[in-house]
């Protein structure tokens, strides 16, 4: 997997959350400002146009950049968490010119670990880890070796995630008196997280030698 | 949505370069970074106060930087929190060895951004401190007041600790000063028209005829409960309470803001107001400042906020003391 292999995901997720975006919008109308769809599709954008011209670089550089663009194009809750998640993920495979399986594991714990740094936010409170973390979880449980086996059981975990948001009442950021009224309302960073994470699921499934050294 | 722009995506630079055409005595834009606007003439040899938030809550946040007032502000997309670079851009241009102050509300976007800003300016070696302002009781109950929203309450903290600055405050005593106030300050909105965001053309709620939201944050985050729309006097009534209520020892002078959410009428808000000071003068407590306009909106939402801060004659003479910005200028 090469940067212009990286590319061509990022390019995925991006017309996903696209095709996602009303619905973003409307979950966040009941629990939030709205705004979550704009800012999801707008920071991807910002991601696409800055990748770009690294086609020929490494995926770490292509990572870092898209963390960078995609930060100072949003601010927002969203920019930091997923700007951190970009940023830990370049440095877990930093400066390799193309990727194996192996680096897939490194990089996905990568992204989780920054997720949960910057946003110290766990299971059960609301918000995107409730996709993220059981996701990570099964793909790491996963006795398969093969990369597909493994991402199918982490899109499987967390769209089961994103459901069980449905039932939660919000406890991050947020106090008791407002979270009983989020029950009953997925998660809108819940369901972007599961886009994202289904898009790359889907990116493998088309590209079944992309992850080979080329 | 009728709104007058042109192209909603473009619109928050478009209004940017309207104001730099029209106060360009206040403010100029940073050569650093084109989201980050600060004083037109800085203020040498003290400790800067740099401000920041979402656009759509005009005169807020831009309207606070002036003489008097905040040194630089980060502007933010639509009612999301500004990223680092704009918030270190405004920071650099305005300090001169004193130090920063950086001031925001208590969002969790808000708080992560200016945090890795904070971080990058301290990895400079500039001084910086950071004051979180969390006055909404609508959004956490005491015991968990450490996590309220930032609602109106942040415009009192702008001009008292922008005031403070220009009188030579230093970073240390300044904070010192703005976490007092600011813990005696409480804030309660009530909302019945909802706010459209330019980039979504979504109303931000939905509520029934004759309902009202009480506790509503200034993006049309749910608040405490839906209850039916009173006349000024009875919302005048629940909202003071919920406000006195809050405070654990009753204060005995007060400064009160006023605040329309952007479709209430200044007439609307003074028939609320007289029956706010009404109440305060059967409890016995002072009113030694008061303010009513629009200091921070949300677009065209239709409501209005109450801020009460407990007022000692230091923090009085803060507030009156003379100020220049586009949304706040007395004095000079």
């Amino acid at each position: 997997m090469t940067g212009r292999d990286v590319i061509t995901l990022l390019e995925l997720v991006a017309e996903r959350l696209r095709d996602h975006q009303d619905e973003l919008t409307a979950l966040d109308n009941q629990v939030g400002d709205g705004d979550h769809g704009v800012t999801m599709v707008q920071g991807w954008s910002a991601i696409l146009a800055a990748v770009q011209p690294l086609r020929n670089q490494p995926p770490s550089e292509v990572l870092r950049t898209a963390g960078q663009a995609f930060l100072n194009a949003v601010g927002a809750t969203v920019g930091p968490l997923y700007a951190t998640a970009f940023l830990r993920t370049a440095g877990a495979v930093d400066g390799k010119l193309s990727l194996g399986a192996d680096d897939a594991g490194h990089a996905f714990e990568a992204w989780v670990e920054g997720l949960h740094a910057r946003g110290k936010a766990d299971v059960g409170e609301k918000t995107m880890m409730d996709v993220w973390i059981p996701a990570w979880e099964a793909f790491r449980a996963q006795r398969s070796e093969d990369l597909q086996t493994k991402l199918d059981a982490a899109v499987e975990a967390g769209w089961e995630g994103f459901q069980r948001t449905e039932a939660m009442a919000a406890r991050k950021g947020r106090a008791s008196r407002l979270a009983e009224r989020s029950m009953g309302v997925a998660d809108p960073g819940a369901l972007s997280a599961y886009v994202i994470l289904a898009a790359v699921g889907d990116w493998f499934k088309t590209r079944p030698g992309g992850m080979v050294l080329t | 949505m009728k709104k007058l722009l042109n192209n909603p995506e473009r619109a928050i630079e478009e209004m940017t370069e309207g104001i730099l055409a029209a106060h360009r005595d206040v403010l100029r834009r940073s050569a650093r970074h084109p989201r980050a606007l600060v004083r037109a003439e800085r203020a040498d040899g003290k400790a800067a106060v740099i401000i920041g938030g979402g656009s759509g809550h005009e005169p807020a946040f831009l309207g606070y930087v002036g003489s008097g007032l905040a040194d630089g502000v980060a502007l933010g997309n639509f009612f999301a929190s500004p990223p680092p670079d704009p918030i270190v851009a405004a920071a650099r241009d305005s300090e001169t060895g004193a130090g920063i102050l950086l001031v925001y509300g208590n969002y969790s976007g808000d708080v992560m951004n200016f945090e890795m800003a904070a971080e990058l300016l301290a990895t400079e070696g500039i001084p910086v401190e950071s004051l979180v302002i969390a006055d909404d009781v609508g959004s956490a109950i005491y015991e968990e007041r450490s996590s309220r929203r930032g609602i109106a309450g942040e415009v009192l903290a702008y001009k008292i600790l922008g005031a403070a600055a220009d009188q030579g405050y230093a970073l240390s005593p300044l904070v010192g000063l703005g976490r007092q106030a600011m813990e005696n300050c409480r804030s309660i909105g009530v909302a019945w028209t909802p706010c459209t965001l330019p980039t979504t053309g979504v109303e931000s709620f939905a509520l029934a005829e004759g309902e009202m939201e009480l506790g509503i944050g200034v993006h049309g985050e749910p608040g405490v409960q839906r209850i039916a729309m009173g006349s000024a006097d009875q919302i005048a009534e629940i909202t003071l309470t919920t406000v006195l209520d809050d405070f654990p020892i009753a204060p005995r002078r007060v400064a009160l803001l006023i605040n329309g959410l952007g479709s209430t009428s200044l007439m609307e808000l003074y028939v609320y107001l007289r029956a706010v000071m009404a109440r305060l003068e059967k409890y016995r407590i002072e009113v030694g400042w008061v303010r009513v306009g629009e200091l921070i909106t949300s677009q065209e939402m239709g409501g209005c906020s109450l801020t009460m801060l407990d007022v000692d004659d230091n923090l009085l003479d803060l507030l009156r003391a003379p100020c220049y910005g586009l949304g706040w200028r007395q004095g000079c």
